[in-house]
């Protein structure tokens, strides 16, 4: 049975977004099929990887344990394809590429994302803390942490 | 050919990183149409027994949906490895839980489910035989009962004379868990068919040359009308390398019936309980040793898992026994392997390929010995080490590149291990902190290339073309999977070309564009196709050079009194259309081997490895914290220290997520217990040490500027060294991965009854 159809209007990266989708629509399905925005991943389906993380109101969220239509009207929602066109999020690729913590790529979007998540919110826990919700299995994630420490540090001395 | 490199030695930046970082990268997932089909396998719901058939719901409306049965399957019914043993669809005996009888494709996900529940099979069950430990029980009680999938003897010298030459013989048992590969990306296929009657074939893959003619057998198809083509690959380490055939069969013969392209993308708890996992292992081993640390012989008996079929399992297993005996001449050896036949979905290939478990075992049991004998363990190591001159299980002689003595020195230094040694022993006689400290080490090799004859028989061909506008394309049929070939092979390309960097491209592979330069597999990248690339580039050069009578000289090529530039030529040796240059793989001369009598020269080329690492075991809890690692490895000349640190530390964390936390265990019936991330443990930022990881470079001549195997190392040392530091801070052996506090706790409590 088709479920019922919602509209919602979210701030995605942004701008404004005028979405329809069906009432019982995971964030993650919104972004990918609807939008075409798919930067977030789906790498399990049950919140434990965080592939498809995404910032939803200043707070990191999995997508896939999202209702896309528990998210009223006027909500801000920040993807990876947002994450790079920050000031933060250009640094942070810059790190990512020089210290190597891109290999396969599938769960960069959303450590992206969390790393720009601790970047941007500066809660009071390590780089290593902030990302102990992404799983990654290329890299052993130490390059991946020293990129956001190098970025957290050029942050610091410029601001 | 004299070359300075520019390239080769540097850290230059990924090619694929700036579209990955960005989510703009394109996954099969993120390329496939919004009309496409969706298809899946309607499975056995037992481990073992006879198929009836299909069970359909009257009620369900057949006419949205394409179910296909085996009597469909145009071409043979087989998905061709190593052996036809393995049936695309299951027709008679069903043999592992999950196995495919029939195929189903829907146009959307809901119908999809709706026609997986309405259509089952129908199989008369029996007695599955299933996990190591039935395995390990059958070798301790009745070996002959057990089922070979294949099995061979790996002999130098006598071991019999060399146990008798020994003071003491130690003897161990040692068990590893299946290890599912975990890649972020589940497994996904597709398949278009095209008016002509030919396939596309596009997904996330390892291996385009094995989806193609394995497609092309079960479609009855010419193989070039099956076109293969790579999508951006989000992980692989072996698990893409097999598996993709199998499900591109399905999509292929799902999308030739319905008409419409039909992908078959699993989620992750369907990809954790049919896909293939590393074999487990159970290993028996005496090994003899003289009062003052020499190795006299090893005695082994090494067991794997090879689940229903054959697949890979015959080369995983000469693999793990030639690296059974570790990087030591011991003079007489025995190693007897055998794949065995489980009621469990095939074992395949994983990064290591049978090398890991028997490593593990090897150096475990070293320390044991040292142990028993009263002597330093890593003193025991020394004087038994490979050097250049000796020969190693199967009788090759090392004759160049080997520096496993350099790689231990540096370990040692950069560990500062004689002193970290003591402050962990008085750590541990602090009898109120909370957790005891220990330090484990290891040391580990691994052939780079096919074993034996493979490289022969493989007969890889790469390709390179130039453009009137000076660029260069590399066409090898290697996949990009994260472990950074796309930057790698330019970096190769362009030094021998003495060309910028960006002016090589190297896409994802197709089969239409791209010779078969052979599997993306068995650490081959770099030191094989990295030398056809070299040769390319040469052949290449040979070719402007000819076509225009010029000479290659630094600034461009000299042509009479002047001196044209790179683009000059280039324009110039085009002018009808592109040039293409193709060379083929040969094995460096000299390099002999019996595929009988698994003896000879196993492999062109090794690389070596040392490795400590250092544990904090909770007193109360047995939980393990490990704190640091220090690995060092020889992979001849690194071509891009960056990359070549992101696959050791890599591969550590693999290492480390086998050696303490994933466990694969089957239910009696032969169900996968673990089947996702909530049960299936892998390691997250929390679990890794702090790695120092360094190279030592002994250049082999053989490989592209001196370049050797690397992806596969870096997964073999940390379990063993892992295991030796548990044992160090508890007092007790865990002879079994992955080492759970369970398993340490037990191994506490039973060394403390024995004292």
């Amino acid at each position: 049975m088709l479920s019922p159809m919602v509209e919602r209007s979210w701030h995605v990266n942004g701008t404004l977004a005028t979405v329809a989708f069906a009432a019982d629509a995971r964030l993650l399905d919104v972004l990918r099929d609807t939008l075409a925005m798919t930067g977030a991943k789906e790498g399990c389906g049950e919140g434990e990887c965080g592939a498809c993380s995404v910032v939803v109101d200043g707070e990191l969220r999995v997508s896939c344990l999202q209702l896309a239509a528990a998210l009223p009207d006027g909500t801000t929602i920040t993807t990876a394809e947002g994450v790079v066109h920050s000031t933060t999020g250009e640094r942070l690729r810059r790190m990512m590429l020089d210290r190597g913590g891109v290999q396969c790529g599938f769960c960069t979007p959303g450590m992206m994302v969390a790393a720009w998540w601790y970047l941007e919110t500066k809660p009071p826990i390590d780089a290593r803390t902030a990302l102990a919700g992404n799983l990654c299995r290329c890299t052993g994630y130490q390059s991946i942490c020293e990129a956001v420490e190098a970025a957290a540090n050029a942050e610091e001395r410029m601001g | 050919m004299a070359t300075a490199s520019r390239y080769s030695g540097q850290s230059v930046s990924r090619v694929d990183s700036l579209g990955k970082a960005g989510g703009a990268t394109r996954y099969v997932r993120d390329l496939v149409a919004a009309d496409a089909w969706v298809g899946a396998a309607i499975r056995s719901p037992v481990a073992a027994g006879r198929v009836r058939g299909l069970r359909v719901d009257p009620a369900f409306d057949r006419s949205r949906i394409v179910l296909v049965e085996p009597h469909e399957i145009p071409g043979e019914n087989t998905i061709a490895f190593i052996q036809r043993d393995m049936p695309c669809l299951a027709t008679s005996e069903v043999r592992y839980l999950g196995e495919p009888v029939a195929l189903v494709a829907a146009p959307d996900r809901e119908t999809l489910a709706a026609a997986l529940a309405a259509i089952t099979a129908d199989v008369e069950p029996q007695t599955p035989f299933v996990g190591i430990d039935a395995v390990a029980e059958a070798m301790r009680r009745d070996p002959a009962s057990l089922h070979d999938l294949y099995a061979l003897t790996i002999s130098k010298g006598d071991v019999t004379r060399g146990l008798a030459e020994a003071d003491a013989i130690v003897e161990g048992e040692y068990l590893t868990a299946p290890q599912e590969h975990a890649y972020l990306e589940p497994q996904a296929m597709a398949a278009t068919p095209r008016p002509d009657g030919s396939l596309r074939i596009f997904g996330s893959l390892q291996c385009p040359y094995y989806v193609q003619p394995s497609v092309a057998l079960a479609l009855g198809l010419e193989p070039q009308r099956v076109i293969v083509e790579q999508c951006a690959t989000g992980g692989a380490f072996g698990g893409k390398e097999d598996f993709p055939s199998i499900i591109a069969t399905y999509a292929a013969l799902l999308a030739r019936k319905s008409g419409r392209t039909v992908i078959i993308d699993f989620d992750r708890q369907v990809d954790m309980a049919m896909t293939t996992k590393r074999h487990a292992s159970y290993t028996r081993l005496s090994v003899g040793v003289t009062r003052d640390g020499v190795i006299t012989a090893i005695d082994a008996d090494f067991t794997i898992d090879g689940g229903a079929y054959v697949t890979l399992s015959p080369v995983v297993l000469s693999r793990g026994s030639i690296h059974l005996a570790g990087p030591y001449r011991t003079p007489h050896v025995q190693v007897r392997g055998r794949a065995v036949r489980t009621n469990a979905m095939p074992a395949g290939a994983f990064r290591g390929f049978g090398a890991p478990q028997a490593i593990f075992a090897i150096e475990s049991h070293l320390d044991r010995v040292a142990h028993a004998i009263g002597m330093d363990p890593l003193l025991l190591r020394r004087r038994n080490l490979l050097r250049i001159g000796d020969t190693t299980a199967t009788g090759q002689t090392l004759t160049d590149s080997v520096a496993i003595e350099a790689c231990f020195d540096a370990v040692v230094e950069r560990s500062d291990f004689d002193a970290r040694r003591a402050r962990v022993q008085a750590q541990r006689r602090d009898d109120a902190a909370r957790s005891a400290s220990g330090l484990g080490f290891a040391l580990f090799w691994h052939g780079g290339g096919f074993t034996g004859s493979g490289e022969k028989k493989l007969a890889s061909r790469c390709a390179m073309s130039l453009d009137r506008d000076g660029s260069v394309t590399i066409l090898a049929a290697n996949t990009e999977f994260g472990q950074g070939a796309q930057t790698t092979l330019p970096q190769i390309a362009a030094d021998a070309l003495r060309v910028p960097l960006d002016r090589v491209r190297y896409p994802l592979p197709n089969t239409a564009h791209v010779p078969n330069s052979g599997p993306t597999v068995a650490s081959r990248t770099t030191m094989v196709v990295g030398k056809l690339v070299e040769l390319c580039a040469y052949a290449l050069v040979r070719d402007i050079e000819q076509r225009l009578g010029a000479t290659r000289h630094d600034d461009g090529f000299a042509l009479g009194d002047q001196v044209i530039t790179w683009y000059d030529a280039a324009a110039r040796a085009c002018l009808d259309g592109p040039i293409r240059v193709e060379q083929q793989y040969q094995l460096p001369p000299g390099l002999h081997w019996d595929d009988d009598q698994h003896r000879g020269d196993a492999y062109p080329a090794y690389s070596w490895g040392a490795i400590a690492a250092e544990v904090e075991v909770d007193r109360a809890t047995s939980d393990v914290a490990c704190t640091h690692v220090w690995c060092t490895v020889d992979i001849g000349t690194v071509i891009n220290p960056r990359e070549a640190r992101g696959q050791v530390e890599g591969a550590l964390a693999q290492a480390l997520g086998w050696a303490l936390l994933e466990q694969v265990s089957y239910t009696p019936e032969g169900r996968v217990r673990e089947d996702r991330f909530q049960t299936y443990i892998i390691p997250t930022t929390s679990d890794m040490p702090r790695m120092d990881v360094t190279f030592v470079e002994a250049p082999w001549h053989g490989g592209p500027f001196g370049a050797k195997g690397l992806g596969e190392l870096p997964m073999n040392g940390l379990a063993p060294a892992l295991h030796n530091a548990i044992r160090d801070a508890v007092e007790a052996a865990v002879a079994r991965l992955p080492m759970s506090p369970e398993r340490i706790d037990a191994a506490r409590h039973a060394a403390r009854r024995s004292r």
